[in-house]
């Protein structure tokens, strides 16, 4: 497989491609792509074990940032959890809130994405288009819950704020405008060839592999997997509301694409349906500070896929262990697949294709010495010595007087 | 001597060309950001970006070989500017001219894209190299139909003097019309020697 034609060239963690740090080594050949391989875990960010040191309601707000664009599907994610165990019995107003801001998110979250593909593809107009009117929905989201992302609108029994009529009325008329941006915006993406042409038979990902590599969200429903906790297992108030798993079986970016734009039209569907039937009625249940012993599972339709959360509780005011598997994790195995064979040049649209958010699904892995990498340990004390005498010697700066009060305690 | 001196620094030498480049940068980028409902920079941005730029630390990687790398960009600028001597630009009379020049001039258009082709080969730096090879690809696919399409206005005009040639069409402008497929396919095929999307591969900036 390996010859010396073959040329390996890292992709990352800092790449001016990749809108997040993540590491991909792929192995050329001219300018296909013989081999792709991803490593994860270069942003970890310790969230998990920072939540065990936290309270339930000091958890939920560390959980909304995990993610900057899906930050409410987490959020709801983890009180789903923790309300399970409880046994709370949440009020039909607060799931139908939740659903609300769910499907705002989802469509901020759509118009994001089809702006980033259109810049992968050079397309900037569509980008500039949508990102454009993105600021309606953004807008709307402050004007509900305060802030554009990062709601703050969950907490554990319910959600935390109401929805006025006044409110209502507003993001009724957004959606109006929305819906006539999207229609113009799905002519674009099945009329227009270069989109067609650009996106057809790229990162192609067959059924079959798609259920095998578990891939999930819009990604897996390109592939004609109708696979949507929604539907499949509904929370909130996605149960009583009347709406299609959009599928493709074109199988490649197309397909994400159209099924992107198309679940837009039927968020805008959901948004209508929930101001129209919200029921009256409280926003809370009192939620006891100290959850019993448990634990439980949690499933949400993020924006980019299956969002899983793990928590179990111990009896006391802080979980035991939370666990997050965001959908990116899902799919980032199936872009290796996606990505054999095919050209260098297609590789930013075939990533940027499963939405990725590297940030959020990253863990930490511990690399053993697998026999072909020195690899060894560097304590910080030596590091630090170490990079005082590299900018003296190359950049002719001394760090070391500025640094008098480290350089005592590392006892240099 | 001073007339020399004032052809090379201000006109149509160096300071001119330097104002003419980024009046054109600026119209473009403000055109295409118009065509994008966006507001566009203000006029002096271009002039901006540049100082900004030359304020940028150099970056030389570990493995170049400093001569050709730093040579390279200075090569790319002097042919590109001499080039200029012999476009007709006010009148029909460049500022000068011999027969054969239009040749020249191609010749001279074609030196950066070979330059970059060098710089980044001598880089030894993975991307670079990419890079350098797609323009190099590129180069091939677009300088054909460009020669072809200028010098058929050349045999046209039966010259191969660009200030003669730019005289002819002065004189009978009716021949624009026989002229119009090529001016076409000179457009398409400079936007790939500028390396302009779509045909801004060997950049790869999206």
């Amino acid at each position: 497989m390996h010859n010396s034609q073959d040329v390996q060239v890292p992709f990352g963690p800092q790449h001016p491609a990749l809108k997040e740090p993540e590491s991909f080594l792929i192995t050329l050949r001219g300018e296909k792509i013989t081999a792709s391989s991803v490593k994860i875990g270069y942003n970890h960010r310790g969230i998990e074990k920072a939540c065990e040191e936290r309270t339930y309601i000091q958890d939920l707000y560390l959980i909304e940032r995990i993610c900057g664009i899906c930050s409410h599907s987490h959020a709801t994610a983890f009180a789903q959890a923790v309300e399970e165990i409880a046994g709370l019995e949440i009020p039909k107003r607060a799931l139908y809130i939740r659903s609300l801001i769910g499907e705002l998110e989802r469509v901020h979250s759509h118009l994001l994405w089809l702006g980033v593909a259109g810049h992968e593809i050079g397309f900037d107009t569509l980008l500039m288009y949508t990102w454009r009117d993105r600021e309606v929905v953004m807008d709307i989201l402050a004007l509900l819950t305060g802030n554009r992302v990062n709601y703050g609108m969950n907490t554990i029994g319910g959600v935390r704020r109401d929805i006025t009529p006044s409110q209502a009325k507003e993001v009724l008329k957004a959606v109006d405008i929305l819906e006539e941006r999207t229609k113009y915006y799905i002519k674009i993406a099945t009329q227009e060839t270069t989109i067609i042409e650009r996106l057809s038979g790229v990162g192609v990902l067959s059924k079959k592999d798609a259920i095998s590599l578990g891939a999930v969200g819009p990604t897996a429903r390109a592939s004609g997997v109708a696979r949507d906790v929604r539907k499949d297992d509904p929370y909130a108030a996605y149960g009583e509301l009347d709406f299609k798993v959009i599928t493709s079986d074109k199988c490649d970016v197309y397909g994400r694409t159209v099924v992107r734009v198309l679940e837009l039209m039927e968020s805008y569907k959901m948004i209508r349906q929930i101001l129209k039937d919200m029921p009256e009625g409280p926003l809370t249940v009192r939620a006891p500070r100290k959850i019993p012993a448990g634990e439980a599972a949690s499933r949400y339709e993020a924006p980019r896929g299956e969002d899983f959360h793990y928590v179990r509780s111990n009896g006391t005011e802080k979980p035991d262990r939370v666990k997050v598997r965001a959908p990116t994790l899902a799919n980032v195995q199936a872009v290796s697949k996606m990505l054999e064979d095919r050209y260098l040049a297609d590789m930013p649209i075939v990533i940027a294709a499963i939405d990725p958010c590297f940030s959020c699904t990253d863990r930490s892995i511990v690399i053993k010495n697998s026999g072909t990498r020195n690899s060894k340990t560097i304590p910080w004390e030596v590091l630090h010595v170490q990079s005082i005498e590299w900018y003296k010697e190359h950049k002719g700066i001394d760090f070391s007087a500025l640094n008098k009060k480290y350089a005592k305690s590392f006892k240099i | 001597m001073i007339q020399a001196l004032f052809s090379i620094l201000i006109f149509p030498g160096l300071l001119f060309l330097f104002t003419f480049a980024l009046a054109a940068e600026f119209i473009d980028r403000k055109l295409s950001a118009r065509l994008q409902n966006r507001m566009g920079p203000p006029w002096f941005q271009p002039l901006a970006d540049f100082i900004k730029l030359l304020g940028k630390e150099n970056i030389l990687p570990c493995d170049a070989d400093v001569h050709i790398f730093k040579f390279m960009p200075v090569l790319a600028l002097t042919a590109s500017a001499t080039s200029f001597l012999y476009i007709p630009l006010w009148q029909t009379k460049a500022l000068n001219s011999f027969n054969g020049d239009v040749i020249v001039v191609l010749y001279l258009l074609t030196i950066p894209t070979l330059t970059y082709f060098l710089g980044g080969w001598y880089s030894r730096s993975v991307y670079s190299m990419i890079g350098a090879v797609r323009s190099l690809t590129q180069l091939f696919a677009y300088e054909v139909p460009l020669f072809m399409s200028i010098l058929a206005s050349a045999l046209l005009a039966n010259s191969w003097n660009l200030s003669e040639i730019a005289l002819f069409y002065s004189r009978h402008p009716g021949y624009w019309l026989f002229n119009f497929i090529g001016f076409s396919i000179a457009l398409i095929s400079l936007l790939g020697k500028l390396e302009k999307t779509p045909f801004d591969i060997p950049e790869a900036e999206t």
